[in-house]
């Protein structure tokens, strides 16, 4: 020992040591981590351990990562080894029922082909364009099948989830099933106005990639008892005899999720009608008896979460505060529904109350801002300038439920049952009196007149769910691309999968915070753009004022006898001239003050974090210095 | 144990006398600002978290743990109060130990005077903490392993600029190791493995793994690895150059 701390042979020592430990340790050690983020991103979830422990039937899963190909990319090649280890943990947990492998699909192989084959996406990289694979096949033992096509690294927060609900969906190959009634042509319909068919809305396709989605008719005694959630959309003068139906499903503990909104702008009328028909959807029989109502014509108007839309035609952009862009602050965080979402857009939203005296627990998953107010739904008529909805906007102070969840017990609305009347001639049936020759009435007996815990979710907005607030779609080569700029599916898919039951899977989903925006940065935007109104407006009448004057004085001088002005109109005349282009151009300036504020914030910030501290610092040791002279 | 904490005293206590340390501390935060705010567009991203910021420190350690690493034992060398501190009572391995920590305590402090940027975060957005936790931990780890290399080279030789352009060197190799054009180079001939090896050498990968906020106990055997080796050569070094 003593030797080799003495001679050079020590050194070469020490460098063998260094290369072999820092190698195996690379190898060694696998999975022992302290995971220090917020949200625990990386550490297996509770609810990932649950469903791998309660998987049904076994699970093969296939990694493909082109290992050769990808030398050059060590990010990649970390991401591909984190990879590697999760599906091994998975594996771990899985008790045997979950088989994982690895493959390298080298180029021209017949392992290259079947990643293709099975709908892998094949990258080019390199100066060679060799393709790469980095994709996940998993199977099982009934030949379902589902791929995760590329890995990207960027979307590492959402990895667990991702895999989990591949292998929960291959472990659970039956869909559930959705029963739909929509008021609205959510499956596409024939456009009276174009004369043209219009496609299915995005939402649906969405739907129907994760559930087996069904239109139910209207005028029907029940619900198909195969049907697992209920989703009623825009559900506009139902019969008796459907809210009697969905009355049923409902205190029968099936799950059921409601679109209802005060003015659906995707409910057309026909031309003639535009200007007086009601677009209007409620269900106010059952909403009574499950705690909540729907405010009668109103909508809600808010501020801080509107949204600024294009008027096109050269026209400035505008602000609309029935338009509604809202982001985690008006989330329910608490709420698995809300999780992972980050924004959601509404339009013309209703408002609901809760009923007083309710037996039900009504829990806000939407809410509106402190800076909101209801507002007459009748305005949106013919509304020509979304600017004038802030005419006489005073927000309440409020924060008004956009949507909610629903549990708890709740009784039928229709105890007595509920009479039909009907065309046809039906066999005797009891209760049914004397019938017309044609018209034939017939009495709906409930089945169950009380729950002591139903599931509902109600929306009071319908046009969430419609393509033009959330999603872009193209035609390319005929075929749909979409693009979704909002999270207005992730909103209804994460709520049918948690009344699906399948509340683990959206828990997992809650994690994932890609985003975290300057929140001080935006709030001083919005105050800007308040002051920038208020003063606009101030501006904006003493121009029109002094225009008003300008043209009384141009009056007089035309039609007065006199045709010259005195002096004294004269000098009047041109301080007029003089006001009326100096507020025009203190308009122009408030304008460009609008990011000032945020302009010089981050100049502050700048010259804080680059100067403070070595500022500081020298006025320590100047102050050292000092003191040691005068100690010296 | 004592003659380590006697000599971290000393060493820790002359860098306040010179204003060299001050010099060095201004530099470093004045260009992390700099190149946080302009080169990483910290405020334009409109992102609460700090990559902008850990994205430059590997590069600005190259600078500044070489020139605090460079006077650690050339000065005593050249200036032959080396022979002085062999003198005392204390082991060689003591000594490396102790400027070792006064060094690294001294760069922790550098790296707690960056907190304006924290605070600056946190007033802006709301980070994930853990996060910036996890990626000072990590920066500092680091600046462990850039330390002993310093201390090292600045063994071997008695000019400080020497050890300076030397350590910078040999820095640069192991941040850059992990970079496709470096590996570039090994594709064509070398197994998988070595490629492996190779980048998994690098500072950057496990940095940049423990900034994502996990904490991988590879990661830090790692720094500590890299720290250890390089200290103990350090040790071989001086007890070399002593018998010359």
């Amino acid at each position: 020992m003593k030797n080799i701390m003495h001679s050079k042979t020590g050194l070469i020592v020490i460098l063998a040591i260094f290369i072999v430990f820092s190698l195996l340790s690379a190898r060694l050690f696998n999975g022992v981590r302290f995971d220090l983020t917020e949200g625990q991103l990386y550490t297996l979830t509770d609810e990932t351990q649950k469903i791998l422990s309660e998987l049904d039937s076994p699970v093969t899963l296939k990694l493909y990562f082109s290992e050769k190909a990808t030398a050059e990319l060590p990010g990649l090649r970390t991401y591909a080894h984190r990879i590697k280890e999760l599906l091994d943990e998975y594996a771990t947990l899985a008790d045997g029922k979950l088989t994982v492998s690895f493959v390298d699909p080298i180029p021209f192989s017949e392992e290259e082909d079947e990643a293709s084959a099975a709908g892998l996406q094949g990258v080019p990289v390199g100066i060679r364009g060799d393709e790469i694979f980095f994709g996940l096949v998993g199977t099982n033992d009934s030949d379902g099948e589902e791929v995760i096509s590329f890995f990207q690294p960027d979307k590492e927060q959402f990895v667990e989830y991702e895999l989990t609900k591949l292998i929960y969906n291959l472990s659970n190959p039956e869909l559930p099933v959705v029963g739909i009634i929509s008021g609205v042509n959510i499956n596409g319909g024939f456009d009276y106005m174009t004369q043209q068919r219009q496609p299915a809305w995005v939402v649906m396709q969405q739907m129907e990639d994760l559930f087996d989605v069904r239109p139910l008719a209207e005028d029907i005694d029940a619900i198909d008892a195969e049907v697992d959630i209920l989703l009623l959309v825009h559900p506009k003068d139902l019969s008796e005899q459907t809210l009697f139906a969905i009355d049923q499903f409902v205190m029968k503990g099936g799950r059921t999720l409601v679109f209802v909104d005060p003015f659906a702008e995707a409910d057309i009328p026909p031309a003639p009608m535009a200007a007086t028909a009601s677009r209007r959807s409620d269900l106010s029989p059952l909403f009574a008896e499950w705690g909540i109502a729907l405010q009668d014509a109103h909508i809600v108007g808010d501020f801080i979460n509107s949204l600024v839309v294009n008027m096109g035609g050269g026209r400035n952009p505008v602000r609309h505060i029935g338009l509604l862009g809202l982001d985690l602050g008006a989330f329910n965080d608490q709420d698995v529904v809300m999780a992972g979402l980050e924004s959601i857009n509404l339009s013309s939203v209703g408002i609901l109350d809760t009923v007083e005296g309710a037996t039900t627990q009504v829990v806000p998953l939407i809410q509106s801002s402190i800076e909101s107010q209801p507002l007459e739904a009748d305005r949106l008529k013919a509304l020509q300038n979304p600017e004038s909805l802030m005419e006489s906007f005073t927000p309440t102070g409020k924060q008004y439920t956009l949507a909610a969840r629903i549990t708890g017990a709740a009784n039928s609305a229709f105890p007595e049952g509920v009479e039909v009347e009907e065309r046809q001639v039906v066999e005797e049936e009891p209760g049914v009196p004397e019938a017309e020759p044609v018209m034939v009435k017939r009495l709906l007996v409930p089945d169950v007149l009380k729950n002591d815990n139903i599931n509902v979710i109600v929306v009071a907005d319908t046009d969430i769910l419609s393509d033009r607030l959330w999603v872009q779609v193209q035609q390319f080569f005929g075929q749909r691309v979409v693009s979704p700029w909002a999270d207005n599916a992730g909103f209804l898919i994460n709520a049918l999968e948690n009344l699906a039951g399948n509340e683990d899977l959206i828990n997992i989903r809650s994690r994932g915070r890609f985003s975290r925006p300057f929140t001080k940065v935006e709030e001083l935007r919005r105050h800007a753009e308040e002051q920038f109104l208020a003063q606009q407006q101030v501006l904006q009448e003493q121009l029109e004022q002094t225009e008003a004057k300008l043209l009384e004085m141009e009056q007089i001088r035309g039609g007065g006898d006199s045709a010259i002005l005195s002096e004294e109109q004269a000098l009047e005349l041109a301080r007029f001239q003089d006001e009326k282009i100096k507020i025009r151009k203190e308009l122009r300036d408030v304008q460009h003050q609008l990011d000032r504020d945020i302009e010089s914030l981050g100049t502050e910030l700048k010259m804080i974090n680059i100067f403070l501290v070595p500022l500081l610092l020298t006025l320590l040791l100047v102050l050292m210095r000092f003191i040691r002279k005068r100690v010296a | 144990m004592m003659g380590t904490q006697i000599i971290m005293r000393r060493e820790l206590a002359s860098y306040f006398t010179t204003p060299l340390a001050y010099i060095f501390i201004v530099i470093f935060l004045m260009m992390s600002g700099v190149f946080t705010f302009y080169l990483g567009r910290f405020f334009e991203r409109g992102q609460a978290d700090l990559i902008s910021f850990f994205n430059f420190i590997p590069w600005l350690y190259l600078i500044l743990v070489p020139a605090i690493a460079m006077r650690l034992w050339s000065e005593e060398r050249k200036s032959g109060t080396i022979e002085l501190l062999m003198t005392l009572p204390i082991t060689v391995v003591q000594a490396v130990l102790g400027k070792f920590l006064a060094a690294w305590l001294f760069i922790g402090v550098a790296l707690m005077l960056t907190f304006p940027v924290w605070v600056t975060v946190n007033y802006l957005g709301e980070p994930d903490n853990g996060v910036i936790l996890a990626s000072y931990l990590g920066s500092w780890l680091m600046a462990g392993g850039f330390l002993a290399i310093g201390s090292c080279v600045s063994a071997a030789t008695k000019s400080q600029v020497v050890a300076f352009i030397l350590t910078l060197v040999i820095c640069f190799v192991f941040v850059a190791a992990g970079f496709p054009m470096v590996l570039d180079a090994f594709t064509e001939w070398a197994p998988l493995w070595l490629i492996d090896g190779i980048s998994s050498l690098s500072f950057l990968t496990h940095f940049d793994a423990v900034s994502r906020g996990v904490i991988d106990l590879r990661d830090l055997l790692y720094f500590l690895i890299m720290t250890v080796c390089w200290l103990t050569a350090t040790t071989i070094v001086i007890n070399i150059k002593k018998a010359d």
